[in-house]
């Protein structure tokens, strides 16, 4: 029974959240022995009231079910699915949505870069083959003339070249000049040459 | 005045439901001790044998449990919880008519019955009681309590009125009301005490 008035506050606080009133803001701490034992006869009291009682009444019924449920976790099967997810996990859930869809729509953006780059690239070389000089059939000539690999040693040794004019344009700025016409050679030269393997390749292809 | 007898008792259940399924376990507690009773009954009346109306029962709170996440508040929770302890009852029944031949009647595990269907031996027959004792002692308790809390019990377990539905009748603030309906509750506690005890007034 109840020994104080601090214990009868407490019960009544129970009683009322026993009705579904005054349910207290956080989670409910687990009922101990005496409250369980109240809790249980105010159930009795209701159902009896309402003639709802078995002829014989199991008092550990709830407490066995209670035993039961604590155990088990609860399938939110037809919630929606971000929605079982705490609100941390649901927020950072948001942020990697939206940062996959800025990343999506660079790659996106970077590749029509690229096409366009490249489209414009064998374009203008296109265009510029035909206005500076024609080209010869040798310099057409046989794809099968013109590897890959031969032209990537050719490359190799430009790529030397460009490397030394750099080095003596760090050492002797009055040589700029005509190292930058050489340099403007080399480089137009080289247009030539990738556009002419871009051609071969092309006619290649075509032909295959 | 209109009052929502129905409709309190649904919501009530409904506040207490949303705490279940914010994760509020106790909160749970609160529902089976609201239906144990009536849980029971219905589950009896399918399969008219009480240990087995017992294990149905507690199958199905435990199912409704695991399924609390998807009680949309569409129904009242007491709707819900019958469809649940109905579904459990069949599967029951189905799954006792295809192994009824291989039941053996003098397993140790076998409770025996009566001749009214009410359990006699194995399930710890100190913890269960006889309601119809009960029954009389709590209408008794009821009578001799004064007016004023026996209207508020009344209202509250019968009526299944809201704390302020029944303040607005009695008119009352609803302190009080809280109030009336613990001292109800506490008078009969105190006879039932008696009962147990084996000395009634």
């Amino acid at each position: 029974m109840v020994t104080s008035e601090k214990d009868k506050e407490i019960l009544e606080q129970i009683s009322a959240i026993f009705d579904g009133e005054g349910l207290p803001e956080g989670r409910m701490q687990e009922f101990d022995a005496d409250q369980k034992r109240h809790l249980q006869n105010w159930s009795l009291i209701g159902s009896a009231m309402r003639h709802e009682l078995p002829p014989k009444v199991d008092l550990s019924f709830a407490d066995k079910v209670m035993a039961e449920v604590v155990k088990t976790k609860p399938d939110l099967v037809d919630q929606d699915e971000n929605a079982q997810l705490p609100v941390h996990a649901k927020r950072r859930f948001l942020n990697f949505k939206k940062l996959g869809l800025v990343v999506s729509q660079l790659a996106v953006a970077a590749s029509v870069a690229a096409v366009t780059v490249v489209g414009w690239q064998t374009y203008t070389a296109g265009d510029a083959a035909e206005l500076s000089a024609p080209v010869s059939n040798a310099s057409m000539g046989p794809v099968s003339g013109l590897s890959l690999a031969s032209y990537q040693n050719d490359n190799r040794d430009l790529v030397l070249n460009f490397n030394n004019i750099a080095q003596h344009s760090d050492l002797n700025a009055v040589e700029d000049k005509p190292n930058a016409e050489l340099l403007r050679q080399m480089q137009q030269k080289e247009l030539e040459r990738i556009n002419n393997y871009v051609r071969g390749y092309v006619l290649h292809s075509a032909a295959e | 005045m209109k009052l929502r007898s129905d409709n309190d008792t649904a919501s009530s259940d409904a506040a207490i439901v949303k705490r279940v399924q914010n994760g509020d376990v106790q909160a749970y507690n609160i529902l089976v001790l609201r239906y144990q009773h009536k849980v029971c009954e219905i589950a009896n009346k399918f399969v008219n044998n009480r240990a087995d109306a017992g294990d149905i029962a507690q199958e199905a709170f435990i199912k409704a449990y695991k399924a609390i996440g998807s009680f949309r508040g569409e129904s009242s929770f007491y709707t819900w919880l019958y469809r649940i302890v109905v579904n459990a009852a069949k599967t029951y029944l189905e799954s006792n008519s295809r192994h009824r031949y291989y039941v053996d009647v003098d397993a140790p595990e076998f409770e025996s019955q009566d001749t009214q269907g009410v359990l006699t031996s194995q399930e710890s027959p100190d913890r269960l009681i006889e309601s119809e004792e009960l029954e009389q002692v709590i209408s008794k308790a009821l009578a001799e309590l004064p007016e004023d809390l026996r209207t508020a019990i009344t209202l509250r377990e019968i009526e299944g009125m809201s704390y302020d539905d029944i303040a607005l009748v009695m008119k009352t603030p609803i302190g009080t009301v809280r109030s009336r309906i613990f001292r109800a509750r506490q008078f009969i506690e105190e006879r039932m005490a008696q009962l147990a005890e084996g000395r009634p007034q």
